[in-house]
């Protein structure tokens, strides 16, 4: 039982809203200072769905984790991503899919509290596109699974910035 | 409970659910555990009345704690906090930590959690986990750690992790979520509701059509072909419509083992295994944790001294718990699934130790 982790850091813009500036105009708020933000990445292996999933936590300066309406601000997260979809407190929803897009959960190997990009469908999409690139017959099995892991990168480079 | 299962018994509908299925399912449902919930004394609000922050409850295993806090809130108000209190107090805020020091995971069936505590408790103490002592609790009322629980505790957050848990049982069942996406709303609502009034009935009105059951299919199918009696791979028999959606019909069963202190394991975990016979949780563990549960040797073959020799004994490592039950090693994995998994499709097995 193992994963894959990794830890980039973010930034995002704070804008100055001490109590004096609460009854100002919005517009009028200036951006003051650069926040930087941890965001813990990891691939964990998802046995419900026999499939990686990709499980993260953002974390602002002193240290606690972002509630969901802070993650969407984030360039983490891709614009489309917010688009049609509804959030709550506990995932983010598309239109009538069975799954949540992104949800709270137990991380598998950690247990530790943690968002995921949900994996129900990542063996239909990953599969789709493998489908129109499996024709090389110079590849063994390594090679189509490493092929497997790298179009699966890109599909969750679709929903979040891996750069 | 008898009388509940009586009204099924002479029914032979082919898609009613078989009394001991309903029975099984009634015990689970109606199974209880005692908590002690008391409010961390260094949190309670100026002038509140000391001495008494102490709540009782026998709380079903089916629930979760965000469920129980509307009315820890009342005993609160009505004898611990005064007015000036109730304006601070704020249910997400709320977390509840073991004597341990281990804070509860809201998003867990309050069976679940009581279990778990029962198993890490094995580790440090020689009590048998299962009788009915109170798990104490300490409610903290600000500041949940939140690198232990997930964020946002409320009624709706609940809600959306059990539906969310249901679902993902019903694809390792079946291989889709077709059964949980075709409930019309007020049907997965509905499911919930049965969980937050504790109703078995309108529970299990909805969860009847995607739980699969223990259909006697001995009976009531055609003669098997094979020899085998215990051949009832999902495959073998594709116009049998009732064992289409029988236990063991299922391409697996959503399983999680939970050991002492910390890891939960997850494996696919099919109804039969690959002779034909059904799994059972004595091979599953077996498969899985050898260590803590090695494979029973085969007693030695008769002699004329000893026509009926029993298999050497084992010294028992370890044990499992499935709701609150010492379960035994020839115990179904199907037959679990069906009978004695939570209210969210998932059989919870917790490992504790022998001492």
């Amino acid at each position: 039982m193992g994963f894959l982790t990794r830890t980039v850091m973010l930034h995002r813009t704070i804008y100055d809203m001490d109590s004096e500036d609460q009854e100002a105009d919005e517009a009028a708020t200036k951006p003051t200072a650069t926040e930087s933000l941890s965001c813990h990445q990891h691939v964990a292996y998802s046995a419900s769905f026999q499939v990686p999933a990709f499980y993260f936590n953002i974390f602002d300066s002193n240290g606690s984790p972002l509630p969901i309406s802070d993650i969407l601000e984030t360039a983490f997260f891709r614009s489309s991503i917010r688009e049609d979809t509804k959030a709550t407190t506990f995932a983010v929803s598309a239109g009538d899919a069975a799954f949540p897009l992104l949800s709270q959960g137990d991380h598998p190997v950690l247990g530790s509290p943690s968002w995921y990009l949900h994996p129900c469908e990542t063996a239909n999409v990953v599969g789709e596109l493998m489908d129109e690139i499996q024709h090389n017959p110079d590849w063994n099995d390594e090679s189509r699974l490493v092929r497997w892991l790298e179009t699966w990168f890109m599909v969750v480079g679709t929903a979040v910035d891996l750069e | 409970m008898s009388t509940y299962g009586a009204r099924h018994y002479n029914s032979q509908a082919t898609f009613s659910t078989p009394a001991s299925t309903t029975l099984f399912r009634r015990l689970t449902w109606e199974g209880t555990v005692p908590l002690e919930v008391r409010v961390d004394s260094k949190e309670l609000p100026a002038n509140s009345d000391r001495g008494l922050e102490c709540y009782y409850v026998q709380a079903p295993r089916v629930s979760y704690l965000p469920l129980l806090m509307p009315e820890i809130r009342r005993f609160l108000m009505d004898v611990v906090f005064d007015e000036a209190a109730a304006e601070i107090l704020k249910e997400d805020e709320w977390w509840f930590e073991s004597e341990d020091g281990i804070p509860m995971k809201w998003h867990w069936s309050i069976g679940l959690i009581y279990d778990n505590h029962a198993i890490s408790h094995s580790l440090r103490s020689t009590r048998v986990a299962t009788s009915g002592v109170p798990l104490k609790l300490t409610l903290h009322l600000a500041s949940p750690p939140s690198d232990k629980l997930l964020l946002s505790p409320s009624v709706e957050a609940c809600k959306q992790a059990f539906m969310g848990q249901l679902k993902e049982a019903d694809f390792i069942r079946w291989g889709n979520t077709k059964r949980m996406t075709s409930l019309r709303k007020a049907e997965q609502d509905g499911i919930w509701e049965g969980i937050k009034e504790h109703n078995f009935d309108d529970f299990w009105r909805v969860a009847s059509k995607v739980t699969p059951t223990t259909a006697p299919t001995r009976t009531q199918s055609p003669p098997p072909s094979s020899a085998s009696v215990h051949g009832r791979p999902p495959s073998a028999d594709p116009g049998n419509v009732p064992d289409r959606d029988g236990a063991y019909s299922v391409r697996c069963i959503p399983v999680r083992v939970y050991l002492p202190d910390g890891p939960v394991l997850q494996d696919l975990v099919p109804p039969m295994v690959e002779d034909g016979s059904p799994n059972t949780l004595g091979q599953y563990l077996a498969t899985h944790i050898p260590l803590l549960f090695p494979l029973q040797p085969p007693p030695p073959p008769p002699s004329r001294t000893n026509p009926n020799p029993q298999a050497p004994a084992v010294q028992q490592l370890a044990y499992a718990l499935i709701q609150g039950v010492l379960a035994p090693p020839e115990a179904e994995m199907a037959w679990l699934g069906a009978c004695l998994a939570g209210a969210d499709g998932w059989v919870n097995v917790c490992v504790g130790l022998v001492r």
